[in-house]
């Protein structure tokens, strides 16, 4: 016995070592994509007051040219909505135009879309798995699955929200998925990021036939309920032949994730109704 | 324990710089620097096997938490301070870890705080981006990051030693 316990004390290093180390392999292992955004959400709560005020500093030193940004996209906006009201809207002014919002709605007049402004507190893009977190929770509207803009390019989707704050997957983040299609054509494929840079997504499984070239802009698709469709996702920068079936796209993002300030939260109004309808489909016996 | 409070300053520092400053600033894709393991390099030789195995677990489990890592960050500092007297012994030797004090420049010489620190600063880098990546896809950027990674930190140890050291020039030991 006595033995014993001299031996334990001997190995008592290594014993402590082994049993902490297979704690923590125990936790990682374990953890899942929901629990991980549990845990930034919970270190949210403790350090996110912190964060505002560290990127609220940063963001004076962008303040001009995200003023610049935002004049663009105005006349950019402005534009585009002269050109979908062509024949009434000359005289008017511009507020007028606004609150006559008609173009967000659905033929019925549905609103399909509702738009929130937020501010990026928390971005991370170093890591393989990175998070962006906004000022703005569930006491200012936010929920899951919402998508998130910034200027026009897509930046991530909401993943849970706790009262003030929201954390995202970042288009960065190697478990990012979604669908991308080719302007003005109809193919499509999924976009994913391959843990390299933080300038480029993978667009994959365009088929061979697909008339692809450098340069060329990819969008959203209808397929998502999470982002809206025709949102710029980036512009081709080179593709590749696999299996001698579909082109592998290398697209250059078109939002710039390292710097983000403000983005655009977008809800989907009809999320819910058409991932249930698409859910009881799939699984008609849990649906009942 | 009379060097508790000096201790705890550089835990709350290192950890404050790596989650606000280090893990944010985001130089390169290739460059993210893993700086709180000055704090497991740091602790005095003389110090018991579970003491620092229990301050790395400590470490690692904050930093996990701001960071919003669930684990990779304890698995590799633990790995690190398993390590750690391994390395002194081999290193470093067995006289000076004998004599004890803080493992710094002026206690060991620059030579052999670089080849102990560069040892243990390599292999906290090697399970932290091999866990992050979990794949041998891309084994060439994993190591590429593991290389410029251990490099730009081994440069930020050496200046957290400096500072760590400054109040006391001559070097402490342990016993002193």
């Amino acid at each position: 016995m006595i033995k014993l316990i001299l031996f334990l004390k001997k190995i008592q290093f290594f014993l402590l070592f082994i049993i902490l180390e297979s704690l923590a392999i125990h936790y990682y292992a374990n953890s899942t994509s929901y629990t991980k955004v549990k845990l930034v959400t919970a270190s949210n709560y403790v350090v996110g007051g912190l964060y505002a005020q560290l990127s609220g500093v940063s963001s004076y030193f962008s303040l001009r040219s995200e003023n610049r940004r935002l004049v663009e996209e105005l006349a950019r906006l402005h534009n585009e909505l002269d050109a979908l009201r062509p024949d009434t809207s000359r005289q008017e002014t511009f507020l007028s135009v606004v609150q006559d919002s008609s173009w967000l709605f659905t033929p019925t007049g549905e609103r399909r879309y509702e738009y929130y402004d937020a501010r990026v507190v928390n971005n991370s893009f170093t890591r393989q798995e990175n998070y962006i977190t906004l000022n703005k929770g569930v006491r200012d509207g936010m929920q899951p699955n919402m998508a998130v803009i910034a200027g026009d390019g897509i930046a991530g989707y909401i993943l849970s929200c706790s009262e003030r704050y929201s954390v995202c997957m970042s288009v960065l983040n190697r478990e990012f998925n979604t669908s991308g299609r080719i302007k003005g054509e109809e193919y499509f494929g999924s976009i994913y990021w391959d843990g390299i840079s933080y300038e480029y997504v993978t667009l994959t499984e365009i088929p061979k036939y697909a008339p692809i070239e450098k340069g060329d802009t990819i969008l959203t698709t209808d397929y998502s309920s999470i982002f809206p469709p025709d949102v710029m996702i980036g512009t081709v920068e080179s593709f590749e032949l696999r299996n001698a079936t579909y082109y592998e796209v290398k697209v250059k993002l078109h939002a710039d994730i390292t710097r983000l300030n403000h983005v655009l939260a977008v809800k989907y109004l009809d999320a819910e109704e058409r991932d249930a309808l698409e859910e009881s489909v799939r699984h008609p016996e849990s649906g009942n | 324990m009379h060097k508790f409070l000096e201790y705890t300053i550089l835990f709350v520092a290192l950890v404050l710089l790596q989650v606000f400053l280090f893990s944010r600033i985001g130089v390169s894709m290739y460059v993210h620097p893993l700086v709180y393991v000055a704090f497991v390099l740091l602790l005095p030789m003389e110090i018991s096997g579970s003491g620092l195995l229990m301050l790395a677990a400590l470490l690692g489990i904050s930093v996990d938490f701001f960071m919003g890592t669930a684990g990779i960050n304890t698995i590799a500092i633990l790995f690190v301070a398993f390590c750690r007297p391994t390395a002194l012994l081999l290193l470093v030797g067995k006289d000076e870890v004998k004599d004890g004090g803080v493992p710094n420049v002026n206690r060991l010489g620059l030579k052999k705080f670089l080849r102990y620190a560069g040892v243990l600063i390599f292999l906290h880098s090697v399970v932290f981006f091999m866990l992050e990546t979990l794949s041998w896809r891309f084994f060439y950027v994993t190591l590429l990051r593991i290389v410029l990674s251990s490099a730009v930190n081994l440069v930020l140890v050496y200046f957290t030693q400096r500072l760590f050291a400054v109040n006391r020039p001559g070097g402490y030991r342990g016993t002193e």
